[in-house]
């Protein structure tokens, strides 16, 4: 791919060093789909209505924590990434520095909100 | 688009069938972390018992079940198209002759699997 590096520097597209990123994606992406199949089935086909006592009783286990928070990192990591892949093919002057920086920061704010709300609950 | 032609980073896109699934691949992605964050605030009202049966009764609107069908058209959608797009990047699925065949087949695949979620979903209503 050496011939398309002046091309990918001039356009700094999603190509330019970012195929870690690209491969993570991939990874993640498979991930959340079985992460979410769970997710999907645990609140739609067992127990009754979503109420309080019915999250409540799940999420003070300690499995569903590790399920929950291992959720809410894999789809917060794609997601924020597939956020940086459309800066990058869109924003194409200094902005891009401010909207990376500005996701890296709410990322890391709902990464927090994540933890506060599933780690100390106990029903 | 006349504007937009010869400016530093124009690119012209082909529309095929291949490039139509990957624009409502973005689409859909943004519109899932948009609704990842909402989810998060939502679920957050969880450390107050009663914030979070508040917040569980507004989502009872049926506004909302129908915004639900919504999410899982475009959760479907994303999550199904993720797959074709793993298949095309290690699975030789982008090979000339089986490409378009293959997004056909992801078309159909996924109006049927949405129709069989969304179906249940509206009989609730």
């Amino acid at each position: 791919m050496e011939y398309m590096r002046g091309f990918i520097d001039r356009y700094q597209g999603s190509g330019k060093g970012g195929d870690l990123s690209w491969l993570l994606q991939r990874v993640s992406g498979v991930a959340l789909l079985v992460l979410l199949l769970g997710h999907f089935f645990i609140e739609h086909f067992v127990g009754g209505p979503i109420d309080y006592q019915h999250v409540a009783a799940r999420l003070a286990s300690p499995l569903w924590k590790v399920f929950d928070l291992t959720f809410v990192v894999f789809a917060l990591y794609h997601g924020i990434n597939g956020i940086f892949m459309n800066i990058e093919d869109y924003v194409h002057s200094g902005w891009r520095v401010f909207w990376k920086g500005f996701f890296w920061v709410v990322g890391i704010l709902y990464l927090v909100l994540a933890a506060i709300t599933i780690l100390p609950f106990k029903g | 688009m006349d504007w937009y032609r010869g400016r530093p980073h124009h690119i012209s896109y082909k529309w095929h069938e291949g490039f139509v699934a990957w624009i409502f691949h973005r689409i859909t992605g943004l519109l899932l972390i948009l609704y990842l964050f909402l989810h998060e605030w939502v679920i957050s009202t969880l450390q107050n018992p009663q914030g979070f049966t508040k917040a569980m009764a507004a989502l009872e609107n049926p506004v909302f079940k129908l915004l639900e069908v919504g999410l899982w058209l475009v959760a479907s959608y994303h999550a199904i198209n993720g797959l074709r797009v793993v298949l095309v990047n290690f699975a030789g699925a982008a090979e000339r002759e089986n490409y378009q065949g293959n997004v056909w087949i992801f078309w159909v695949i996924f109006a049927i699997v949405f129709v069989a979620g969304a179906i249940p979903m509206l009989m609730k209503l």
